[in-house]
């Protein structure tokens, strides 16, 4: 696969968006694991689920967002926890949407809460509009997913990914100062030479024989 | 290359840096793939390690939903004189009508709901129109911090135990006297909900130790636990014979026309 792109201002930008996220999902876990039997009617208020299946979900969402904000935060499998965040935000944008369009009257739960609500106190727009926007910080990260303070970058060059990509730019070790230096170099050895060293072995062909 | 030259220049030992094109070559391509090969290794320890973590995570919370959405309570619990099954609510009357009414004593809505409709159905038990059925909830407790709709609910059960008109009049009086939400602070003391029932007529040692032992705490978590079966999505939710009552539309109403429905 492809080498991942990453530059400095995009590692930060990237943690920014990796921690943040982590904030989003930590806090409406926790807001929702303290009432669960108000997480469980705030999923049945949707009226998509089965009742039954509506139960389970609610019970199991509030911990399951706990675990993806812990492994955003530590930043353990960046790419897939931002592909597993950005697929539950853009299914509370659809049933956000679909209860608005339905004409439900029901609050989102999305950060505890939830569940029906006197006529015409339903407030959806803001409400998809914030959920689309952690979409979008999602999919930044999917595609970004190189960031600073990350258990996928602490010396493990490349952990953490799951297969999705084959290995880190070296960009990114470079403008870290942590480039390798060829045996018999000394300080002065600049990343520079080093992308140099690097770009002749990808470029030189292997001379005949 | 001049940047590779410049940095072979600098090199402290003095000696070229490279010794023939060929050999350098070799060596670096050898010490490219050593260190692929180890952080290959590396990765796909780590991925393995993060694969059994979620593997854990997941069984962990799957087991929890699930043994959470098939708990219902204890399996054999005590029972108010008024409650017929096990985790069912108190039926009251016996009328054609059924009128099955999900609260929370802490629930502002259900106070207000009691205030629009609570003698109105009262009269109607009363005249034998409908029978009407209160599971009382106790979700809100979580959210606001406290025990008391656990209590209450509790204390409604002992009251069943008096008669219907004690227990429906215990449960206005709860109503009538619901403070304000103040989260992290019980709505009401042990000693107010025995005073509500005095209030009403309700006397003796029984029902004090009823309300203070919390006698039908089980029940009240079968209650608890038999609202997500119903699909109840908030309080107060009413049913007039088997059909959601819609909270917008008037309830008198509703509850003629099914009379009407049903003299045909």
């Amino acid at each position: 696969m492809a080498r991942f792109r990453s530059s400095a201002p995009q590692l930060w930008i990237s943690t920014v968006l990796r921690i943040g996220l982590a904030g989003v999902l930590l806090w409406s876990g926790g807001a929702k694991v303290a009432e669960p039997r108000q997480a469980v009617m705030a999923v049945q208020a949707y009226e998509i689920l089965p009742t039954s299946v509506g139960e389970f979900v609610g019970y199991a969402l509030p911990l399951f967002e706990l675990a993806l904000g812990v492994a955003l935060l530590l930043g353990i499998a960046t790419r897939v926890s931002a592909i597993v965040a950005g697929a539950l935000m853009t299914a509370f944008v659809v049933g956000v949407a679909s209860a608005w369009a339905r004409g439900l009257s029901i609050d989102c739960g999305c950060f505890g809460g939830g569940g029906a609500v006197p006529e015409g106190e339903a407030n959806y727009l803001p409400v998809l509009l914030r959920d689309l926007s952690f979409a979008a910080m999602a999919a930044w990260l999917v595609v970004f997913p190189a960031t600073r303070w990350a258990w996928d970058r602490s010396g493990r060059a490349g952990t953490g990914d799951l297969g999705l990509y084959d290995e880190w730019d070296d960009d990114a070790e470079l403008a870290k100062g942590q480039h390798r230096r060829p045996p018999g170099e000394d300080a002065a050895y600049s990343r520079e030479d080093e992308r140099a060293r690097l770009a002749a072995i990808d470029d030189e062909q292997e001379p005949q024989p | 290359m001049t940047e590779r030259a410049k940095g072979q220049e600098k090199g402290p030992s003095g000696k070229p840096a490279r010794q023939g094109k060929r050999g350098a070559r070799d060596r670096l391509a050898a010490e490219r793939a050593q260190q692929a090969k180890a952080d290959r290794r590396k990765r796909q320890t780590s991925n393995i390690v993060i694969a059994v973590a979620v593997g854990v995570v997941a069984v962990l919370i799957i087991g929890y939903a699930w043994r959470a959405s098939n708990d219902e309570g204890p399996t054999d619990a005590a029972l108010p004189a008024l409650v017929q099954e096990q985790g069912g609510g108190v039926v009251f009357g016996d009328g054609t009508v059924d009128v099955a009414l999900w609260e929370d004593f802490q629930c502002t809505f259900c106070k207000e709901f009691e205030q629009d409709y609570g003698t109105a159905l009262e009269k109607r038990v009363d005249e034998g129109e409908i029978t009407l059925t209160i599971h009382p909830l106790s979700f809100l407790d979580s959210k606001l911090g406290n025990n008391s709709s656990v209590e209450a609910a509790n204390a409604f059960g002992c009251a069943a135990d008096e008669g219907s008109q004690q227990a429906l009049d215990f449960h206005l009086t709860v109503y009538k006297n619901q403070p304000a939400e103040v989260p992290g602070q019980p709505a009401w003391s042990t000693d107010d909900l025995v005073g509500w029932g005095n209030d009403v007529g309700i006397e003796g040692d029984d029902w004090t130790t009823c309300v203070t032992d919390q006698t039908y705490a089980g029940w009240v978590e079968q209650v608890a636990a038999s609202q997500s079966g119903a699909g109840i999505t908030g309080t107060p939710t009413v049913f007039v014979d088997g059909e959601k009552f819609d909270p917008a539309g008037d309830l008198n109403a509703a509850i003629d026309k099914a009379l009407k429905a049903q003299q045909q």
